[in-house]
């Protein structure tokens, strides 16, 4: 069954013109189906009008103040446990690497002792090499480098602590 | 929005909480008659509801934009998350025992009047409940906030001829509706009626 345009017609909000609607007239006297689809978003439309919502219950402002602190207390506590929870984890970490350490050393206390000297004698070698490295450079940069240099790396270190004021910790309020 | 207002929102960008708390009792309750209607007329989903809705937009402040209106942010921020609402809990209507007496008047009117009132409110519920979320929030925007197509797209993140076809499929669903309870032996009469043309 079609009774386009004149459902649209029906349910329009915007005035229409003057031919449509007296087409829209002359229709609804011969078809039951569009007068009662009329007739019934007449009484709904009736029925918004007669029914405002109603208002909040008074201190609705009051109570999100107290639900904003509520937030903030339980996003510092997840906050703290997260740390503590990351702190815990690295110590729980340290502790495994080194009873498994201990474990080997416990093994074979030789074998063990070669590897931690012939580690240290690695470690003591690079660190020498990079000392020596570190000295050739100087002589080659002049000193405003390596106050650049200095410069650079205290920006980027307020740049670490302030992007975890922004990120990480909970916004202050003023009262 | 005016100066004050203005001023109210550039003091709560840069922290002031006693700004923002100000906002909240200047909004409440268009924010709170949105969340009421999205959410069956329940009184106490609509009062969470609002109450989200300024976290949120506590939470998100930094991001609006000055130029945009504020109340027409904060309706978006509102009927997004009624929707997400009434998607994740797929809300029943809720029972007529539920809803009476949840009814707050406006002002204080007598017993008749109260239930005139009681009874228009329980048939819009009823008759929005049909709808789906998207299409009750545009009803609601366009019959109780008066907001223009424009600003119904602007608040739900739709286009003007999104908005235009959900609102007509609305009414002509609410007309059924109201038809198929109303005079369901007349319907059946439709049934069995010839074509128009």
């Amino acid at each position: 069954m079609n009774h386009q345009p004149f459902e649209t017609w029906l349910l329009a909000d915007e005035p229409l013109a003057a031919d449509e609607r007296r087409s829209l007239q002359q229709h609804l006297q011969t078809c039951t189906a569009c007068r009662s689809l009329q007739n019934a978003w007449g009484e709904v439309a009736h029925r918004f009008r007669q029914a405002p919502a109603p208002p909040p219950r008074p201190g609705f402002a009051a109570r999100w103040q107290k639900r904003l602190e509520a937030r903030r207390l339980r996003m510092e506590r997840r906050q703290a446990l997260l740390f503590l929870a990351v702190n815990l984890g690295g110590m729980a970490a340290i502790v495994f690497l080194s009873l498994a350490l201990l474990l080997a050393a416990f093994d074979s206390p030789l074998a063990w002792l070669i590897a931690v000297s012939t580690r240290l004698s690695v470690a003591l070698t690079v660190f020498g090499t990079l000392g020596e490295l570190a000295r050739i450079l100087a002589s080659f940069l002049p000193p405003a480098w390596w106050w650049g240099a200095l410069q650079a790396g205290v920006l980027l270190l307020a740049l670490w602590v302030c992007s975890v004021q922004k990120f990480l910790l909970p916004r202050r309020v003023s009262s | 929005m005016n100066d004050a207002e203005a001023i109210l929102i550039a003091q709560a960008q840069r922290g002031d909480d006693q700004a923002f708390t100000e906002l909240v009792e200047l909004y409440q309750t268009p924010v709170y008659r949105l969340c009421y209607r999205m959410l069956g007329g329940n009184i106490h989903d609509a009062e969470d509801a609002a109450q989200e809705t300024f976290l949120r937009a506590y939470k998100s402040l930094h991001r609006y934009d000055a130029k945009r209106s504020f109340i027409t942010w904060l309706l978006s921020i509102a009927a997004h998350h009624c929707i997400d609402l009434l998607r994740r809990r797929r809300m029943k209507l809720i029972s007529l025992e539920t809803f009476t007496g949840q009814i707050l008047p406006d002002s204080n009117p007598g017993p008749e009047v109260q239930a005139f009132q009681s009874e228009r409110q329980r048939e819009v519920q009823a008759l929005l409940e049909h709808l789906s979320p998207t299409d009750r929030a545009a009803v609601v925007l366009f019959y109780w906030y008066d907001y223009s197509y424009e600003e119904i797209a602007a608040t739900l993140s739709l286009t003007v001829s999104a908005v235009k076809s959900r609102l007509h499929r609305a009414r002509r669903q609410l007309a059924q509706v109201w038809r198929e309870t109303r005079h369901p032996v007349s319907m059946e009469a439709q049934h069995h009626e010839s074509p128009a043309f």
